[in-house]
């Protein structure tokens, strides 16, 4: 697949898609930390965004600004139409293997 | 950790480095995630951690998303505005010829003084380094005290060399050298009487890199009657054929086979020779009252080249102690002292018994060239600074222009940055010729080698290069900070006027460089007011009309009397006697005491030996007694005449008639001569006496009355020849020996002068700069006062008050520098001139009689310019 998005990057991806609209590095980060309780650098989550912007699957645009941030203006990321597909695709993947595994095997209780 | 709300802050160190590394386009929205992280977690308290997060941050941002991209930055059109600048400083520099001119030669004139300096400098400091074990290589010298008295001596004992190889094998190579005093070399018809040589050792050639042209360095010297020629020399000898193997007569004695031909020689190097004769073909001569088992005959240099693993302080305490046990007098201690190889040429100056053909230089004359490199380098930087601003003043159109059309402040900074670095750069390219230029000057007039070849020219381009750079750099700096200053329409009206501040800068300068200019006049002054003092000195002994006649190769013996003879009889001759030195520092020297005396009081006693009329021929004074008489058989065997400070040290109070032993030899004291300088002014004399020979006599004095010079010396010539046919006749004027003694001071005293007179032009060009300056700055208030009726006179007056007293001030900072530096330099002499009045005054009249010529010019001109002129415009 051309546009193959690595494990942390669908991640980020995610996060993007689901602070539609509202996604910037600082909040991304925050929201890995919190909701799946993981140690991220700021700057690799910045990373990982430029990185999915230069693949077409994140755009950005200067935003608002705050007296928080020292007068300076945020940079929203949002997930464009490939990135959508992406997720899509790496979401039906995932499905696909789902469906494969035997009951028994994911039976927690019975083992 | 409690901080006040406002205290907290991200480090700005740390933000300022962020925004050094990131690209615009990304640094603000990163930026801000870092500080609404910092904020926040500041907020709750975490300062200390919010910190070391933030600067954590700043490091792993780093990547190449966020790096600068330097190719990627808009083009500034670098190359265009640089050439533009080239092409404005060539314009203005021909806009003002006389003035760039002034500015550039003046700044080469500095320049290439301080390349000669650096030259000579670099030659001093390079002796004997060419040898490639030379770090290994020490000279092995020794001291004695004897009852007090320390003297410091170069050349040792012929059995030390001989002693260290035996008693310590392995320390390394040790060898030994002997003065071969000059003597005759012939080939056939070719015959040369020649003194530059040595007795060297067979390890002399394997020690030392003088490398062979031809011969094998490594037995060349081993055999008997073996000789290696300079390439010079062999030439001499035999032209183009091959001298290998030939045989040269010496002193029509004994045939030396030639084994080696040097390549050219280093003349860098501390022992200077023409030829080297093994060492077994050295015989002691006779009359000589040691031989070569001898520990107490300090006439040969000895040296040693040890493995580097060898302490040199632990082996010379070894060597002291071998010489101990083996020298004999119990009233001196003898100590060996290793000199470094690099060291001989420049550290021991305090050492004596040095030994012919041994050069030794002077750490001094290094120390004050590169003093008065400094100084000159200095003034022509400030002259540089001040004619530079001066010339720019009056591009204040082009300056507002600049600002007008965009330029910023920086823009016009590097613009007359550049421009002053080109400036200095064209100027060290004129001082690079000048120097080539001088180069024959320096190398036969103060015998200053300068390198022959453009190469070794070329070499000091970097070093210079860089330092023209710097000259450029700080000299334009301040005329480009001052210009650039201004604003655009003050600018453009043209007329750029300086605040106060300027002024003091300037002044300050001024008075410096005249402090430098009138005290090197005055300091060239005294060095040559000493030297000519030094020269004028009464000896104590004629040494006008005296020619020495120098016996070489042979023994005259008998001959002498029938020389004598005739000499007497030619018309040009006075008189004639002998000597056994002449004058110019060398001596003999013996342990004299009192008859029955133990030899624990023995005095150290420097000694001639001469015959008859001496006395008469030299015009020496005879205090008490008299002088060596045909009358008295006895006085060739114990005839002893003494010098006052002899008298005094031995602290005789009726010498005449006292017995006296001297060199084991029982005397008598027949008369008391009054000192005279038999060594050379820079120290006292001391104690002396004068035998009669029991040595050969070679050295003839001829006291010559009246007559060209050329006729006296070839009369003299053929009265030799009649008498001594066959033997080289060898004619000096006794004269020429004792200025060579001085030849260190004329010679500084020569470069003292010229650079210091260099150095005095510099200044008054920087002066003439200055005037121009401030004339012009003060145009309008001279048309002013003409208007309102001041006369030219008047205007003289107030234009050039103010540089009197900067010159005022000059000296006054001046002349106790120099008494102070004077004095002490003066104390380095025995016999040492006044600093007199005239030492000051005449520097002063001279500086101010050149600072009125430069001034005239400038302010006649300006008093006389018609004031509409300078008051149209406004």
């Amino acid at each position: 697949m051309r546009n193959s998005i690595g494990e942390f990057e669908e991640i980020v991806l995610l996060v993007v898609a689901a602070q539609h609209d509202k996604a910037y590095g600082l909040s991304v980060t925050d929201a890995i930390e919190e909701q799946l309780k993981r140690s991220v650098k700021l700057s690799s989550v910045h990373t990982s965004l430029y990185r999915l912007e230069e693949k077409g699957l994140v755009e950005s645009r200067i935003g608002e600004t705050s007296t928080l941030r020292g007068g300076r203006k945020k940079r929203h990321f949002i997930i464009t139409m490939a990135g959508k597909k992406a997720l899509i695709s790496a979401q039906e993947a995932r499905n696909q293997l789902w469906q494969q595994i035997p009951k028994t095997v994911l039976d927690i209780n019975k083992a | 950790m409690s901080q006040s709300k406002n205290d907290i802050k991200p480090p700005r160190l740390a933000t300022r480095l962020f925004n050094y590394y990131c690209k615009n386009e990304l640094a603000d929205s990163i930026l801000g995630d870092l500080q609404e992280q910092f904020y926040r977690e500041a907020g709750k308290g975490h300062y200390l951690k919010a910190r070391r997060r933030y600067w954590a941050n700043v490091f792993t941002f780093i990547n190449r998303h966020t790096l600068r991209r330097t190719h990627k930055q808009p083009n500034h059109n670098h190359t265009a505005m640089f050439k533009n600048y080239t092409l404005i400083t060539l314009r203005n520099l021909r806009k003002k010829p006389v003035f760039s001119f002034i500015n550039i030669f003046g700044l080469a004139i500095g320049l290439a003084s301080c390349m000669i300096i650096y030259f000579y400098i670099q030659r001093e400091l390079s002796f004997d380094r060419f040898h490639s074990n030379s770090e290994n290589i020490y000279r092995v010298a020794n001291t004695y005290d004897r009852s007090g008295n320390k003297f410091n001596w170069v050349r040792t004992p012929p059995a030390l060399a001989p002693g260290i190889r035996d008693n310590f094998p392995g320390i390394g190579k040790v060898t030994r050298l002997r003065f071969t005093d000059e003597h005759v070399y012939a080939l056939g018809d070719k015959v040369f009487s020649i003194e530059n040589g040595f007795f060297a050792d067979s390890l002399y050639l394997e020690m030392f890199d003088f490398k062979l042209k031809s011969g094998n360095p490594e037995t060349a010297l081993d055999a008997p009657n073996s000789i290696v020629l300079t390439e010079g020399l062999a030439e001499r000898f035999f032209g183009n054929d091959n001298p290998l193997g030939k045989l040269i007569r010496f002193d029509n004695e004994k045939s030396l086979k030639v084994t080696g031909v040097f390549e050219r020689l280093p003349t860098n190097s501390h022992i200077d020779f023409e030829l080297l004769i093994s060492f077994s073909t050295y015989v002691v001569p006779e009359g000589y009252l040691a031989d070569l088992n001898s520990w107490a005959w300090g006439g040969f240099q000895t040296y040693i080249e040890i493995s580097p693993n060898i302490d040199p302080t632990d082996l010379q305490q070894n060597i002291t102690e071998l010489y101990q046990n083996n020298y004999t007098r119990t009233d001196t201690k003898v100590a060996a002292v290793l000199q470094p190889l690099h060291n001989l040429y420049l550290e021991y100056p305090d050492y004596s018994n040095v030994g012919h053909s041994i050069k030794v230089g002077d750490k001094s004359t290094i120390y004050m060239l590169t003093g008065i490199a400094t100084l000159v380098l200095l003034v022509a930087g400030l002259n540089f600074m001040n004619l530079s601003t001066a010339i720019s003043l009056n591009r204040g159109k082009e300056i507002g222009m600049r600002k007008v059309m965009g330029a910023v402040r920086g823009k016009i900074k590097n613009q007359f940055l550049i421009e002053s670095v080109i400036i200095a750069l064209i100027s060290m390219s004129i001082a690079l010729v000048l120097v080539v230029l001088a180069e024959p000057v320096f190398n036969d007039l103060l015998k200053i080698e300068l390198p022959k070849s453009l190469m070794d020219y070329l070499v000091v381009i970097p070093i210079f290069g860089l330092a023209s750079i710097a000259i450029g750099i700080l000299g334009g700096l301040y005329p480009s900070l001052m210009l650039s200053s201004f604003s655009p329409i003050k600018a453009l009206k043209g007329n750029l006027k300086t605040g106060n501040s300027g002024t003091v800068v300037r002044k300050g300068l001024t008075i410096f460089q005249f402090v430098v200019s009138v005290g090197l006049m005055m300091a060239s002054l005294l060095v040559v007011r000493q030297t000519d003092f030094m020269k004028s000195q009464s000896l104590g002994f004629d040494q006008e009309n005296i020619v020495v006649l120098k016996v070489v190769g042979t023994d005259i013996g008998d001959d002498y009397a029938s020389l004598k003879n005739t000499l007497i009889q030619n018309p040009y001759v006075s008189m004639v006697s002998t000597t056994s030195h002449t004058f110019s520092g060398s001596s003999s020297s013996g342990p004299a005491r009192l008859q029955g005396a133990p030899a624990s009081e023995s005095h150290h006693l420097n000694y001639y030996q001469t015959g008859y009329d001496f006395l008469k021929v030299m015009d020496l004074e005879l205090k008490e007694g008299r002088f060596f008489s045909k009358e008295y058989p006895n006085d060739p065997e114990e005839g002893l005449i003494l010098n006052e400070t002899a008298v005094k040290e031995m602290g005789l109070e009726e010498p005449l008639g006292q017995h006296i032993t001297f060199h084991n030899r029982d005397r008598v004291v027949i008369g008391v001569i009054k000192d005279f300088n038999y060594v050379s002014l820079h120290s006292p004399i001391s104690a002396m006496g004068i035998v009669m020979p029991f040595t050969i006599q070679d050295l003839i004095l001829v006291k010559a009355s009246g007559g060209v010079v050329s006729d006296v010396i070839s009369s003299l010539e053929d009265d030799w020849n009649s008498v001594l046919e066959g033997v080289p006749f060898d004619a000096k004027f006794l004269d020429e020996g004792i200025q060579a003694m001085y030849e260190q001071e004329t010679r500084l005293s020569k470069l003292v002068g010229i650079f210091s007179t260099l150095a005095v032009v510099l200044a008054c060009l920087g002066l003439y700069g200055l005037v121009a300056f401030s004339v012009q700055a003060r145009l309008k208030e001279v048309g002013i006062r003409k208007v309102l009726g001041g006369s030219v006179n008047s205007m003289l007056i107030l234009l050039s008050r103010q540089f009197f007293t900067l010159i005022l001030v000059a000296n006054l900072i001046a002349v106790p520098l120099v008494y102070f530096l004077g004095d002490n330099w003066l104390s380095n002499f025995s016999y040492r001139t006044e600093m007199g009045l005239f030492l000051f005054l005449l520097p002063m009249t001279v500086l101010i009689l050149i600072a009125l010529i430069t001034l005239s010019h400038q302010v006649i001109k300006a008093a006389l310019t018609n004031p509409v002129k300078v008051l149209r415009n406004d």
